[in-house]
This record gives structure tokens, C-alpha cells and sequence, in this order.
């Protein structure tokens, strides 16, 4: 008796601690009893359940169902385990739903018959198996071929449909061969190279292109992924095989398209180079690489304005560039910059650029064709220098013949006039006015003919240099105009050459004239200012002015041109500060060549 | 009164021609030889003594007059040159006198004063015709403005524009900022700047504010 009320104290303990659900129903389909734990899962209190009929646990749908199987099962009452039969849901208080298993047993008591109820809640177990089912479908679905490795043995364990399908073997073929047998020019020994950083735990994937061999010996080019994995408490390798025949085809024609592209531009005679957004240098022809010195290989990839601009055009032409890139401005569609050679040279280029537009519509790139000028300019300022040298000799040649031949030939009439003088006064007063008059004529015409030799070239600039001849100039004019120039000289106690010397003084003749004619100055300053390697040239007015960027030189005077070729000849500068009713200043700057500037 | 010799050198004929028919009704003066280069004027006043060479300086392609006279005036120190010449620019006149000429006449506007030219040369004076008297006048007047440049340069000889540009960089304006308020490049700022270091003879900008404070230019 002691015993027995021990053994029912078990069992109540057993039925109230239980893990899983019990449930126990009369043959009515009545609920007689639940433990706490049953109750606990379908969210009721034990006096609400007792007596409901069973189906309010059931899922609603399958409640009718449910019915008819309880009535099947109290006729007919076996032993049912878990995880047999049909898919069951159980429905909570609240009308929530959730996978059950259910496993079932029967009694008698009292000649009354229950069905006993063991119910576990398989919500969990149930996401885990539907994630399985999930992967797997997508290992098998996937597009990739996906082989699974053994990380010990290197043997094919798994593979994907596709990659059956792809390769030609079945899966057990396959679980004969090698993760190396698949792939051309693979063995043992490279395979293990290439893993090596994922055994290590260096690397969690690594990336490759391969070629695979197929059953049948063709073969296709593949991107390979390797990941190392734990399956089934073994590591290992997921290979995901990525096909790109097309892929390899495409960038084929692409290569040989650009090839084609490179074949053409590297026969041109114009340097070709593509710039991209951050200055580098993404494509330039042979021609290119033979005006700068260097090879393709040493000139893509690097910043165009850093290593191959010298540093004084550098900033100027970079700022061009950006404000295209920016798309402020179209492309320049003219320019000319120097570029800088391996040898530390420089070469003129006459660029034409084009702006390349991303699919935005925004500047992504430049491409410049250029073409060296640098002998062009070169010939073009000798001959510019041949000009004015031939001009000027030819100018002092007339100078001379006036000064020297009809200048003599004046003095010898007027000398000849002077033997006259004591015989004027037996002249008739006809004769004598005559005289008078001739002698006026001929101090004119001498005067004339020395003006204009001297204004050809005066023999002073020949043989004393340009500042004495500059102080003549000024002198000159004023004796003879009633505006006061001024000449300062600073530093000029040099050997400046012939061309310099005649240039600078041709230079100051001409603003001096245009001052005088045009300006309506009352006082003219010149400077000569001799600094270590140039000299600077300086010729102010206080006359009207002008709007020089309504007139700049291009379209100005034929003597400010004539100016600006001059200079140009000399490698100088020229630069005009005017505006209306302001005077004109114009400062011309001209470099010295190192032999040039020792003082003399 | 004394017959006055003299030699005619002078690379033309014509007008070796033209002055002896000018001083052919003077009685005072005589032509006494003529010579075209400078070797035959040696050789010829080797062989008749004048008192006065009538010297051009151009003879032929080189301006060999100057270096004649020098040769005649250490040989015959009795005899005096008057120079003869087309130029009238100060730098020939200066050469001519330093070489030892003691007159000096222009072709073109001084041949109706030949005659008292030679007679006053002759005598042992001095004698120019007035553009050389105002050209060396001249000379004379900038040569003691040039010497006053070496104590420092005056503000007035500072142009216009320089003044400006002196006047923003002693206000601590950069080169660029000048160029902007006076709408012109920085480049001619730049050149104005160096102008001005080298004409005040400073050595560098802190130079061109001591100047600019020193002559007063800016208000402090």
C-alpha cells in the first residue's frame, strides 16, 4: 500500500514535470486532463481546457479532419510514435498556430476509453530542417557549379546538379577524382600552394582563373571561389566554379577591338593620351612614348601633370584641365603647353582635346592628340630672327647711302653755295633771293635726309650701344617736341649683343612714336633696368589710354604687332597696363643668355 | 697777317672739291694738300707742315678720323684738328675731343662757319658750331644728374605707377592683390617690384617699405 502510494507519487511528479505535453481525452473528444506543460503551450488555464473539446487545440482548418481521426483512432486505438503520420499543427488561446509532433497511446479505466496525447512543440526543429531543405535546393539549383571537398583527403564529396550537369561525370565518378583532376596544368603539389593561406587561416577566400576539363576532355575557363568550411564536423572546401567562356569571349573582343584602337594610334604621327578624372595617364600611343623618352608600361597609371609637365607650366595647364573636367567650360579645343622628357627636355605640343562623358553625361575623361612643335616654333622664330636681322641690315644699309652718299653729296652743294657768299652781293636782287632760297631748301633736305637715316639706324646705336643711343633719342625729341622724355638707366653696364641691342632700341623707338602720335601725352618715362639675367624695358605715358582688352594686340596697331613680334623673337615678354584716360605703360622683359650678361 | 695752311682729309673727293672752292676767295687760308685715308694723310702732312688738319671722321668704313687725330696730335703737337663730321651725337664729339681734335663743326649745319672755324682753331682756340656747343652743354648737365643717383634716388624719379605699387606694398598688400586693385597682371607687379628693388637699391621688400616710410609716401 505504502509502495503503491509511493508509485502514484511518481507518476503525478512525472506527469506534472513531463517535457512534452500530455494530453489526456475521453472518447467523447473531451479534454480530461493536461499537464503544465500542455498548458503552458496552448496558453491555457487548466479549468478553461478541461472538458473543451480536443479540436480547440487543432489548427482550424484541420479541425474536421482531426475529428474524424480521434473517432478512427477510439475504434481502432494503436500505439502511435512521434514523427509518423501527418503533418499536425496545434493552435494556441490566441489563435497562433504552431508545428506539433504528436505521438499516441490509448487506456481503459473504469471501462471508460482515453487516448493519451504526448505533444512536442517542433517550431524550432521545424525552421532548421525548412532552412536545410532551403540550401540545399539553392546548393542543387545554383547557378555556379559548387563542389564540396574533403579538406583531408582532397577528394570530391559532393556537387552540385549544375555542376554535374556541366562536367559530365555522375557524382559517384566524381567521388573518385582529386580536387586537381578537374582543372588543366593542376597537381597535388600546386593545389596545395594555392590553399595553403586558407589552411592557414590566412585568407578566408581566394579568387582564381582556371580552365576545367571536362568528361569528355573539352575544356572552359572558369573563376574559381574556395572557401574552407566545417561540414559534419570536417573541414572542407567549397569550391563555386563560375563559367566564363562568355566572359573570356567579351573581354577577347574587347582587347583585340582595343588593340585595333592601339594599332591605329601608335601608327599616327600625333601623340595620343586619355587622361581620366584624378590626372592619370590611362592610354597613350607609341608616338607618345617616343616624344617623352619612356615606355607605355612606365607611363600609364601616372599623374600626367606631376611627371610629365615641367613645374612652371605645371599648375597653369592643370587648372585648364579641371575646369573642363568640371564641365565649366567645352573642351580647349586648342592649346599649347610644354611637355617634359626623360632627359629633362622640353618640347613644345600643340594639343586638341576632346572631353570623353560617362553614361551620366558628366566628364569622365580626356583624350589630347598632339603633335611637336617644338621645331616648328623654332624655325618659325629663326625666321622671324632672319626678318628683322635682314630688315635691319637692309635699314642700315639705306641709312648709310643716305647719311654717307646723299648726305655728302648735300654738304658738297652747300660747300659749294659757301664760295658763292662773298660774290652775293654783285647778284642781281633776283638772284639773290634765289640764293637765299636755295640755301634755306638745302638746310631742310639736309636735315630731312639725316632725320630719316638716323631713324633707319642710327650709327650712335652701332657704336656706342643702345643707352647712349636711347638718351640721343630722347634728346632729340626734346629739342624738338614740346613733350618732356625722360630716360632712366639702372644697371646697364653690359655686353647686351647685337639683336637685343637693336631690338630694345627698336622697341622703345616705336612706343616713343606711338606716344607721340597717338597718346597725346605731355610726359613720356623710359626705364632700362638691367637686372642678372634680363632686362626690363619700361616706356610710360600721360596720355589718354586705350581699352586694351576691347584692343589687344592681336587686332591693335600694326606697330604694338610689330612690337610683340620683336620681343617674341628675343624670347621676351610683352605686357600693356592701360585704360582710358589713364596713360599706357608698356614693360617689356628680355631674358639675357648667361654669356651675355658679363659686364663689359 | 698769317697765311694759314691747311690739310683737307676726308674720304669723299666732292667734298674735299667743296671746301677748297669755299676757301678759294678766302686770302687768310690756303689748301695745301688733301688726303682721302688715314695713310695718306701721315704721309702727306710728313711732307708739307700745315697749322691746321680739317679732319672728317668717317673714312671709308671705319671711323678712322678719331684714331688719325690721335696720331697727328702726338706727332705734331703745333698742329690743330677741327673736326668736320655728319655726326652730331654726343658720344662721336666726346671721342673727337678726347682724341685730341680742338674744333669740331657739323656738315650739315655748321659749313657756313668754316672759315672762322679754321682761323679761330688756327690760333690755338677752341671752336664749336652751336648744336655741338648745346650737345656737350647737355652732357654736362646729365653727368652731374647721374652722379647725384648714386646717393639714392630721389621720389621724383620714381614713375608714376612705381609710386603706386611702392605705396601697396608698404600697406602689406601681396603681389597678386596690387594686380587686382590696379587691373593689371601680376607679372608686371612682380617686374615693378624687381624694378623697384634694383633702381632704390634695397635687397628686398622690407628695403622698399623702409624707403617708402623714409621718403614719407605712405601715412603711418
Amino acid at each position: 500500500m505504502e509502495r503503491l502510494a509511493s508509485h502514484k507519487k511518481l507518476l503525478k511528479a512525472l506527469f506534472q514535470s513531463a517535457a512534452e505535453g500530455i494530453l489526456v481525452v475521453d472518447a467523447s473528444g473531451s479534454i480530461v486532463l493536461a499537464n503544465p506543460r500542455c498548458l503552458h503551450m496552448f496558453g491555457y488555464p487548466e479549468e478553461e481546457l478541461i472538458g473543451k473539446p480536443l479540436e480547440v487545440l487543432v489548427a482550424s482548418e484541420l479541425a474536421d479532419t482531426h475529428a474524424k481521426f480521434r473517432e478512427g483512432f477510439f475504434k481502432n486505438p494503436t500505439i502511435r510514435p512521434m514523427g509518423i503520420g501527418r503533418k499536425l499543427y496545434g493552435r494556441t488561446s490566441a489563435n497562433q498556430v504552431f508545428p506539433v509532433e504528436v505521438s499516441l497511446s490509448h487506456m481503459e479505466v473504469d471501462g471508460e476509453r482515453y487516448a493519451i496525447g504526448f505533444i512536442v512543440d517542433i517550431t524550432k526543429q521545424k525552421q532548421a530542417t525548412d532552412e536545410n531543405i532551403l540550401l540545399s535546393q539553392i546548393f542543387h539549383e545554383s547557378l555556379n557549379d559548387i563542389y564540396i571537398i574533403d579538406a583531408a583527403s582532397f577528394n570530391f564529396v559532393k556537387a552540385n546538379t549544375g555542376a554535374l550537369n556541366n562536367i559530365g561525370y555522375s557524382l559517384e565518378e566524381l567521388q573518385q577524382l582529386s580536387a586537381w583532376d578537374l582543372e588543366s596544368d593542376q597537381n597535388r603539389d600546386s593545389f596545395l600552394q594555392r590553399v595553403a593561406p586558407l589552411l592557414a587561416s590566412e585568407k578566408k577566400k581566394i579568387i582564381f582563373e582556371s580552365s576545367f576539363i571536362r568528361k569528355c576532355q573539352s575544356t572552359f575557363p572558369v573563376e574559381i571561389h574556395l572557401q574552407l568550411f566545417e561540414h559534419n564536423d570536417q573541414p572542407v572546401f567549397m569550391e563555386s566554379v563560375l563559367d566564363v567562356t562568355e566572359r573570356k569571349q567579351a573581354e577577347a573582343a574587347l582587347r583585340k577591338e582595343k588593340e585595333t584602337a592601339q594599332r591605329y594610334l601608335d601608327t599616327a604621327a600625333s601623340i595620343f593620351v586619355v587622361l581620366d578624372r584624378q590626372e592619370n595617364v590611362v592610354l597613350i600611343n607609341r608616338k607618345g612614348g617616343q616624344v617623352l623618352g619612356y615606355t607605355e608600361a612606365e607611363i600609364i597609371g601616372k599623374n600626367w601633370f606631376d611627371h610629365f609637365l615641367p613645374a612652371h607650366e605645371r599648375e597653369t595647364v592643370r587648372e585648364v584641365y579641371h575646369t573642363m573636367m568640371q564641365g565649366k567650360i567645352k573642351a580647349v579645343e586648342y592649346f599649347e603647353n610644354a611637355i617634359l622628357t626623360k632627359d629633362q627636355e622640353e618640347c613644345l605640343i600643340e594639343w586638341h582635346n576632346a572631353i570623353i562623358y560617362d553614361e551620366h553625361g558628366s566628364p569622365s575623361a580626356v583624350l589630347s592628340s598632339g603633335v611637336d612643335i617644338t621645331e616648328k616654333r623654332k624655325a618659325e622664330k629663326a625666321m622671324t630672327q632672319a626678318l628683322i636681322e635682314g630688315q635691319e641690315l637692309e635699314r642700315k644699309r639705306i641709312a648709310k647711302e643716305l647719311h654717307d652718299g646723299l648726305g655728302q653729296s648735300l654738304t658738297a652743294i652747300r660747300l659749294h653755295l659757301n664760295a658763292l657768299e662773298s660774290d652775293v652781293t654783285q647778284f642781281t636782287r633776283k638772284n639773290q633771293d634765289a640764293f637765299e632760297k636755295l640755301k634755306v631748301i638745302l638746310q631742310t633736305t639736309t636735315q630731312e635726309v639725316k632725320s630719316i637715316s638716323r631713324d633707319l639706324m642710327p650709327n650712335i646705336l652701332q657704336d656706342y650701344g643702345l643707352v647712349k643711343a636711347l638718351e640721343f633719342l630722347c634728346q632729340t625729341i626734346n629739342d624738338t617736341h614740346t613733350v618732356q622724355v625722360q630716360l632712366q638707366v639702372y644697371r646697364m653696364d653690359r655686353e647686351l649683343g647685337q639683336a637685343i641691342t637693336v631690338g630694345l632700341y627698336r622697341v622703345a623707338q616705336e612706343l616713343i612714336n606711338n606716344a607721340l602720335k597717338h597718346a597725346q601725352a605731355t610726359r613720356i618715362d623710359i626705364q632700362l633696368v638691367g637686372h642678372d639675367t634680363s632686362v626690363v624695358l619700361t616706356v610710360e605715358d600721360d596720355g589718354i589710354g586705350f581699352d586694351f582688352k576691347e584692343k589687344p594686340v592681336a587686332n591693335h596697331s600694326f606697330g604694338l604687332r610689330n612690337i610683340e613680334t620683336r620681343v617674341k623673337s628675343l624670347s621676351g615678354t610683352f605686357d600693356v597696363e592701360t585704360r582710358p584716360g589713364e596713360g599706357t605703360l608698356v614693360i617689356v622683359e628680355i631674358p639675357l643668355k648667361p654669356t651675355s650678361y658679363a659686364a663689359h | 697777317m698769317q697765311l694759314i695752311d691747311i690739310l683737307i682729309v676726308d674720304d669723299h673727293q666732292m667734298i674735299r672739291d667743296g671746301i677748297k672752292a669755299s676757301l678759294s676767295d678766302e686770302p687768310g687760308i690756303r689748301v695745301v694738300a688733301e688726303a682721302a685715308t688715314s695713310i695718306e694723310a701721315i704721309q702727306k702732312l710728313s711732307q708739307s707742315p700745315v697749322s691746321v688738319v680739317v679732319m672728317d671722321i668717317s673714312l671709308g668704313e671705319k671711323e678712322d678720323g678719331i684714331q688719325t687725330t690721335r696720331q697727328i696730335v702726338q706727332q705734331y703737337p703745333k698742329v690743330h684738328v677741327l673736326a668736320l663730321s655728319m655726326h652730331d651725337e654726343e658720344a662721336h664729339i666726346t671721342n673727337m675731343l678726347q682724341a685730341g681734335a680742338i674744333g669740331y663743326l657739323l656738315k650739315d649745319t655748321g659749313m657756313d662757319e668754316l672759315v672762322e672755324a679754321i682761323k679761330t682753331v688756327a690760333s690755338g682756340e677752341s671752336y664749336f658750331c652751336k648744336k655741338v656747343s648745346s650737345t656737350m652743354m647737355h652732357r654736362f648737365m646729365k653727368h652731374k644728374k647721374t652722379t647725384s643717383q648714386l646717393h639714392g634716388i630721389h621720389p621724383d624719379q620714381l614713375t608714376k605707377r612705381e609710386r603706386e605699387i611702392l605705396k601697396l606694398i608698404a600697406e602689406e598688400y601681396t603681389n597678386p592683390e596690387i594686380a587686382e586693385k590696379l587691373y593689371i597682371s601680376p607679372r608686371t607687379v612682380d617686374t615693378h617690384r624687381r624694378n623697384l628693388i634694383l633702381k632704390l637699391n634695397v635687397k628686398n621688400t622690407a628695403g622698399l617699405v623702409r624707403y617708402a616710410i623714409k621718403h614719407e609716401l605712405i601715412n603711418l
